[in-house]
């Protein structure tokens, strides 16, 4: 008998332990998820931003307020120490997508300037719209998405539907972009 | 207490209440360490497009106070006091005040004074920076940028307090 009360607040207490080791667990993941820089990306958007000619910009809607022919937009930061090898990789993915067999809808693509309007001058080489200034909620998005190195691809509806890790051959990043485009 | 080894029911107790108060322990510090939202220690000198279109680089200040907010969030209006009165000890000390909002059409631009300006659309800089995901926000930098102080959600006296030390901590 005088053995019961010591076992019971062992056991209690590898309950208690237990269970706080498991909760423990769970911070010090979220812990480690916090210090990693850009790691949460919200999957809400704010596509609003300045293009190259100082005008304000939002993507292409339809009347539902879908995006255009229900359908995406790709997001991606330009850096401007590297801006016209950047701009061929995006113009020959946006090609490679656009020739591909797959039939898909609409697919808008901003590159986001990493240096405001410094960027600007290039509009005319580039095939896809040039933004240097986006609200904060957005830019921050961007930023994160470049810390990553990846490509946030939005879906119709304007939420995020993937993101792309931003491949080393523009052929292969139109197959990474491919399959998020398609028609349902 | 002295732990003969004989007892070894004792010493098990003793070894569990030391194991769940180090987890306390770890729990207590990593909760009080993580902050998600927490701003970049270094910020470049606030500049952007205002919501009238007109582009600001904001001058060379002793510090500048930033304020992340929207007319949607009712715990903006909780600090307003404690807001106005820490714009205007900024001012007094030759700070440069902004109010940024998140998304667009989220502040009147009634909001805008002379004293302080809303900026609208930011660079990759200044948005890498700053973390616009909670409202309202409060930001101190130093004159070169450096981060002072920050509070995420509405101030009440104690932030109050703090912010205005922090503006004391500004000289770079």
């Amino acid at each position: 008998m005088k053995f019961v009360l010591p076992i019971a607040a062992i056991c209690l207490l590898l309950l208690s332990g237990v269970r706080s080791a498991l909760i423990l667990s769970r911070e010090v993941r979220q812990y480690h998820a916090a210090l990693a820089p850009a790691t949460g990306i919200p999957l809400d958007s704010a596509l609003d931003g300045l293009d190259a000619s100082g005008v304000h910009k939002t993507p292409d809607f339809d009347p539902d307020e879908y995006l255009k022919d229900r359908g995406t937009l790709v997001l991606f930061v330009i850096h401007h120490n590297n801006l016209p090898a950047e701009i061929r990789y995006w113009n020959s993915t946006i090609s490679s997508v656009a020739s591909s067999d797959s039939i898909h809808p609409l697919v808008q693509y901003w590159g986001i300037c990493d240096a405001g309007s410094d960027c600007n001058a290039y509009q005319s080489t580039a095939r896809f719209c040039i933004l240097g200034y986006l609200v904060p909620y957005q830019m921050h998005i961007a930023a994160s998405a470049d810390t990553n190195r990846e490509a946030l691809l939005y879906g119709r509806s304007g939420r995020l539907k993937a993101r792309l890790p931003i491949a080393s051959a523009p052929s292969a990043m139109s197959r990474a972009i491919l399959p998020e485009v398609r028609w349902l | 207490m002295r732990i003969a080894p004989r007892r070894p029911l004792e010493v098990a107790i003793v070894a569990l209440i030391i194991f769940n108060v180090l987890e306390l322990g770890v729990s207590f510090r990593l909760r009080s360490t993580v902050q998600p939202n927490r701003p970049s220690e270094v910020f470049p000198k606030p500049s952007g497009y205002l919501s009238n279109g007109v582009f600001v680089r904001f001058p060379t200040a002793g510090c500048y106070v930033l304020r992340v907010s929207s007319d949607h969030c009712g715990f903006c209006r909780l600090d307003e006091v404690e807001y106005t009165e820490l714009v205007q000890r900024a001012r007094n000390s030759g700070c440069e005040t902004v109010i940024l909002a998140p998304k667009r059409e989220q502040l009147e631009s009634n909001r805008e004074t002379s004293e302080v300006l809303q900026i609208q659309y930011i660079d990759f800089s200044f948005g890498r920076a700053l973390v616009p995901y909670a409202t309202p926000e409060t930001i101190i930098l130093s004159g070169s940028g450096r981060l002072v102080w920050f509070q995420e959600g509405a101030m009440n006296q104690d932030g109050l307090t703090q912010a205005l030390s922090a503006l004391g901590r500004t000289s770079d």
